[in-house]
C-alpha cells in the first residue's frame, strides 16, 4: 500500500505543473503516466524559434518537468493506468496497474545502446529532461514480437539493467485527492479520407511535422513547397466536433515561421476558413508570424498525389475560382479531440463527460467536477494550449492543496 | 468579375429572403454557412463551368438577393451529386437547399412549371448517356483502351435510338 496525499492522473504538462506546485506545498505526490516517461505529447514537439522565440511554450513543459528532479516526495509508476477506484470516508483507494518495468531506472546510464540493439524498435529513452531517467522497454512491442527468445537489449546493457521477465504489476493506493491530467487525442485524420492521409505519399498531420523538426529539422530540407490546412477534425459540425481546438492557427504560423527561416526560399501556405489567433502572444507577433507566409482563404476539398508532388484542391475566395495548386509537403493541422480512455476513466471516477467526452468541468478552467476530492486540468477538460495546460494544472493544485488544508484543521 | 459587380450595384435586397429559405425542408441550415469554400472547391460542375459557385450562390441567398438568384440560370446547373453536402463542415446541406430554391423559382413564376419535369428528363437522358459510354469501353477494361470521348458519345446516342 503506497499513501499519497495526491494521485495525479497523466505526466503531461498540467500533470507536472499540478505535482510541482503540489511538492512546493509540501503535500506528497503519486504520479501515474500510461507511457514510459513524462513530458506527455509536447514533450515530442520542437522549438518554433526563428531569430527570436516565439513564445511556442514547448520548453515550458521541459521546465515543469525538471523542477520535480530530486523531489523526495515524489513517487512516479510508468506504463501505468487507473484500474479500481473505492471512496472511503472522504479518501480514496486505489488500484494502479502497471506495465512490466524492464530497465532498472537505479542502474540505466541512458547510453542508448539497448535502443540501438532493440530489432522490434521497443526501446526509447526519455526526451531529456524528462523523468525517469531511464530507458524504457515497450512490453507490448518487445512481446509480441521477439516472444521470450530475443536477448539482444539485455546483451547490449554495458550495467546489467535490463530484466525482460519484469511482471506486470498491481498498486494499492491511498490518496486524499485526485488531479485527472490526462490529455487529448489529436484527430485521426482518415476520417477525412478526401485530405489523403495514409493514402498520399508527403501529406502528414502538424504533429508530425513537431516531431520530424524536433529530430531531424535538416530532413525538411527537401520540402520546397509546404502547405497547411486547418480546422482538420475542428469545427466541423458533420464530424460531431464543432468546437474550434484554439491552438491549430497559433501552432500552423509558428511552424510556418520556423519552416521559412529554416529556407527562406521555401514557398509556405497556410489554407484557412477563418484565423483563430486569440491572445496577445500570437497577436504582438502577428507581423512577424506571418511574414512571407500565404494565408489563403479557402478549405481544400481534397489532396491528391500529383506526378512528384501533392495537388491541394481549392476555392481562391478572393477570385472565386477553384485551382489545384502543387506543393512537396501538406501538413494537416488535426485539432485535439478527446482522450477515447476518457469514457472508462469517468466510469471508475464517477465523473461526467461533456457532449464532446471531454470531462465535464464546474466552472471553466477551475477544474472542480461533481464529485468532491477529484479534479481535472489541461487539455482533458476541453482543448488548451501548453500554457493554459500550466496555469490549469497551477491553479488546480492550489485549489487541492486548499481544500487538504481546510480538512486538516476541520 | 464585371458582370459580379453590375449585379452587386443593380441589386435589390430582400431581407425576408434567407428566413423564407430557410424556414422550408431543406434549407434549415442555410444560415450556419461559414463559407469555406468547400463546396465550390469539391464540385464537379464548378469543376467545368467556373461560373458556377455553390459558396456564392449561399451568399447571394444570405444576402437577400432573391431576384437575382431565383433569376439565375446557376440554380439549374446543379447534378445533386450531394458531394458538397457531404463535405461540407457546418452541414449546410446545400443539395436541399437547391432544391428549395427552385420550388421557389417555379413558385414564384421565374420559370414555368413543366420546367421542373424537364429538367428531370435531361437528368435522365445524361445518366442514360453515362451508362452507354460506360457499356461501350467495360468489355475493354482489362486491355488498356484509348477513349475518343466525342465517338464515344456518337455511338452511345445512336445505340440509345436504336432501342
Amino acid at each position: 500500500m503506497v499513501t499519497v496525499d495526491v494521485v495525479v492522473l497523466g505526466g503531461g504538462a498540467a500533470g507536472l505543473a499540478a505535482s510541482r506546485t503540489l511538492l512546493g506545498r509540501g503535500y506528497s505526490v503519486l504520479l501515474v503516466e500510461k507511457e514510459g516517461h513524462t513530458g506527455g505529447r509536447a514533450a515530442g514537439y520542437a522549438c518554433k524559434a526563428t531569430d527570436d522565440c516565439q513564445q511556442c511554450q514547448v520548453c515550458l513543459v521541459a521546465d515543469e518537468a525538471r523542477a520535480l528532479t530530486g523531489a523526495d516526495q515524489l513517487k512516479m509508476l510508468v506504463f501505468s493506468s487507473l484500474k479500481g477506484v473505492q471512496n472511503q470516508n472522504g479518501s480514496f483507494q486505489l488500484d494502479v496497474a502497471q506495465g512490466p518495468i524492464c530497465v532498472d531506472p537505479q542502474r540505466c546510464i541512458l547510453c542508448g545502446r539497448c535502443v540501438d540493439a532493440c530489432p522490434a524498435g521497443a526501446i526509447r529513452l526519455p526526451p531529456p529532461g524528462f523523468p525517469p531517467a531511464s530507458a524504457s522497454v515497450d512490453p507490448e512491442i518487445c512481446r509480441a514480437r521477439n516472444a521470450q527468445t530475443c536477448r539482444a537489449c539485455v546483451e547490449a546493457c554495458p550495467t546489467g539493467a535490463i530484466d525482460l521477465q519484469a511482471a506486470a504489476r498491481t498498486h494499492r493506493v491511498r490518496c486524499r485527492a485526485i488531479i485527472v491530467a490526462t490529455g487529448f487525442q489529436p484527430f485521426d485524420p482518415r476520417q477525412l479520407p478526401r485530405l489523403g492521409y495514409g493514402r498520399v505519399p508527403g501529406v502528414i498531420t502538424a504533429e508530425e511535422l513537431e516531431r520530424r523538426m524536433r529530430g531531424d529539422p535538416g530532413g525538411l530540407a527537401a520540402f520546397k513547397r509546404v502547405a497547411f490546412v486547418q480546422c482538420v477534425g475542428s469545427r466541423n459540425v458533420t464530424l460531431g466536433r464543432g468546437y474550434c481546438s484554439q491552438v491549430c492557427c497559433r501552432y500552423a504560423l509558428r511552424l510556418a515561421a520556423r519552416l521559412r527561416r529554416d529556407d527562406p526560399g521555401r514557398r509556405v501556405a497556410i489554407f484557412y476558413m477563418d484565423l483563430q489567433v486569440s491572445g496577445k502572444d500570437v497577436r504582438m507577433r502577428w507581423e512577424e508570424l506571418g511574414r512571407g507566409v500565404e494565408l489563403i482563404q479557402g478549405a481544400p476539398a481534397s489532396i491528391v498525389a500529383g506526378e512528384a508532388e501533392v495537388l491541394v484542391r481549392y476555392e481562391d475566395l478572393r477570385q472565386g475560382r477553384v485551382r489545384q495548386e502543387p506543393f512537396d509537403l501538406v501538413v494537416l493541422s488535426v485539432g485535439m479531440g478527446a482522450s477515447p480512455h476518457n469514457v472508462e476513466l469517468a466510469r471508475l471516477l464517477g465523473l461526467n463527460l461533456d457532449p464532446h467526452r471531454f470531462f465535464a468541468t464546474q466552472e471553466r478552467g477551475h477544474g472542480s467536477t461533481s464529485r468532491r476530492g477529484v479534479w481535472v486540468a489541461g487539455s482533458a477538460a476541453g482543448p488548451t494550449d501548453i500554457g493554459g495546460a500550466i496555469r490549469q494544472g497551477r491553479s488546480v493544485a492550489l485549489a487541492v492543496a486548499r481544500q487538504l488544508e481546510d480538512r486538516r484543521h476541520a | 468579375m464585371v458582370g459580379e459587380e453590375k449585379l452587386r450595384r443593380s441589386a435589390s435586397f430582400d431581407p425576408e429572403f434567407k428566413w423564407e429559405v430557410s424556414a422550408r425542408p431543406g434549407g434549415e441550415h442555410l444560415k450556419t454557412c461559414f463559407a469555406c469554400g468547400v463546396c465550390t472547391a469539391g464540385c464537379p460542375v464548378a469543376e467545368i463551368d467556373p461560373a458556377y459557385n455553390p459558396r456564392r450562390i449561399i451568399r447571394m441567398v444570405i444576402l437577400g438577393m432573391r431576384q437575382q438568384v431565383l433569376s439565375s440560370e446557376m440554380i439549374w446547373l446543379c447534378s445533386t451529386c450531394y458531394t458538397c453536402y457531404a463535405h461540407c463542415p457546418q452541414d449546410v446541406r446545400f443539395t436541399e437547399i437547391m432544391k428549395v430554391l427552385r420550388e421557389m423559382a417555379v413558385e414564384e413564376g421565374y420559370v414555368h412549371s413543366s420546367f421542373l419535369e424537364c429538367i428531370s428528363r435531361v437528368d435522365r437522358l445524361s445518366e442514360s448517356l453515362r451508362r452507354q459510354m460506360l457499356m461501350e469501353i467495360l468489355p475493354h477494361r482489362g486491355e488498356g483502351v484509348e477513349i475518343e470521348e466525342r465517338d464515344l458519345l456518337t455511338r452511345a446516342l445512336r445505340n440509345l435510338e436504336d432501342r
